[in-house]
Order: C-alpha cells, then structure tokens, then sequence
C-alpha cells in the first residue's frame, strides 16, 4: 500500500514554492504544468504525455508518491478518481492550499515570468472559485483532508485543520478562515 | 514520448521532517522561520518577488531588500 499525495489549491497560491515542505523528506512530487511547461520551453506541446507516463510509472512501482494539481476542473477530480481506481488500498491525502484573499493568486500571477504558463486573472479567479465546490463534492476520493491556509500578515502557509473522512473526524488547530468554515 | 529531459529536472522532493500540524509551539515557530527563508531563497533564485498580504496591503519584496507596494 502506498500513500499518494496531492497538493492542489488555486493557481498562484504558492504550492510549487511552499507544497514540497509539507510532503514527507524523499517523496516525489510530480507536476503537471511544470513538464507541460518545460517541455513547451523546447518546442515540444504534449509534456504531459511525459507526465501521464511518470504517473503510471509510480502507481506501478506501488511507492509513495505527490502530485500537484490545482483541482479547479473536473477533470482533475477524474484524474484523482483514476489514479484511487488504480490500487484502492493506496491512501490518498490531500493538501489543499486556499485564502479569503484571492487578491494574493492574482498579484503572485502578474509577477510570473513570460516563459510560464500563461493564465489569464480571469481564468485564475474562475478556477478559485470553483476549487472548493468541486473539493466539496469529492471529499470521499481523499482518506486525509489538510487545509492549508495562506493568509494576511504571514508568509508561511499554515495547516489549519486535518479532516479524516472515514472516521469524519476533524482536528482545527486555530481559529478557521471564512473559506473553511 | 523520448525522455528529453531528465526526470529529476521535472520532479521535486518533499522536505517535511515532521508535520507541522504536531508541532509543539517551539518546534512550530523553528519551523516557520526556516520556511520563510527557503521560500525567500526559492523564489530570490528564479528571479521572482516574494508577494504577500499586510496590513491591507499587497507587498513585492525583491531579493536586494527592496519592498514595494503593489
């Protein structure tokens, strides 16, 4: 049995930056946009055929693993959905990354540099806002929940509750954002 | 697809020694301090600002110390 972990949240929320120490010393972690993104880098337009290839490769090897993924589509659930049909003994923990402040995802968006993958403020938003309904909704994919606030007046993200669904037990370690209430 | 690049280039490696969520109140602010500055180094070393929310207002901090207000 392996534990899958996925770092999801809204684009620009900072999980490339802060996700990687919140996922266990050696796990890997795969990223979706950054092999389409490196790959586009050298002309190339379907890296993420690289990464479906990567993905598989790890569910094969039945070891730990993350992914990162910014669970703004269904799509991406389905993808979720896949990866827990492929071995449904392996525990799936999630670490969702979310702010009442979207003005952060959008400011932290204008300042990317030009060779990442561009997104509109718009399509951001759409995808901030759609987060959390879609999260909602497919709670049972996930055996851990880890809210993951990034807030005001601090520059470190922060676990601010642990949700187990097959017990539904939940711990807060603080007093909740609007958006976990 | 050919591997043209290398996996390591296209992976990351998790780096939490304890969950952060068990961390007694020391360990927790040890932790923060250490977090803020990989973020710090992370984003410094691909040339990208640090941008966060204080006191109502949006802040770009740049590697050479500059602060401004976005």
């Amino acid at each position: 049995m392996a534990t899958i972990y996925v770092i999801a949240g809204p684009p620009n929320i900072g999980k490339s930056t802060c996700g990687p120490y919140f996922i266990p010393e050696g796990v890997k972690i795969l990223d979706a946009d950054l092999t389409v993104q490196r790959y586009r880098e050298l002309g190339i337009m379907n890296g993420y055929k690289r990464f479906e290839k990567m993905l598989q490769d790890k569910l094969l090897a039945n070891q730990d693993f993350a992914i990162e993924i910014n669970l703004g589509l269904k799509r991406h659930f389905d993808l979720l959905r896949q990866i827990k049909a492929f071995h449904p003994d392996n525990r799936i923990e999630i670490l969702f990354f979310y702010t009442d402040n979207l003005d952060i995802c959008l400011a932290r968006a204008q300042n990317r540099k030009s060779s990442q993958i561009p997104r509109s403020l718009e399509n951001i938003e759409d995808l901030y806002i759609r987060a959390l309904p879609l999260l909602k909704r497919n709670l049972d994919i996930f055996d851990t929940l880890k809210g993951v606030d990034v807030r005001e007046n601090h520059i470190e993200p922060e676990i601010i509750f642990q949700y187990q669904y097959a017990s539904a037990d939940i711990e807060v370690s603080e007093k909740l954002p609007q958006w976990a209430r | 697809m050919k591997k043209i690049i290398p996996d390591e280039e296209l992976i990351t490696i998790g780096r939490m020694r304890k969950d952060p969520f068990i961390m007694a109140i020391e360990e927790k602010i040890a932790w923060k301090k250490d977090l803020g500055q990989n973020i710090r180094r992370h984003l410094f070393s691909q040339q990208l600002p640090l941008i966060y929310h204080k006191n109502g207002q949006m802040i770009a901090e740049y590697q050479d110390g500059t602060i401004r207000f976005i």
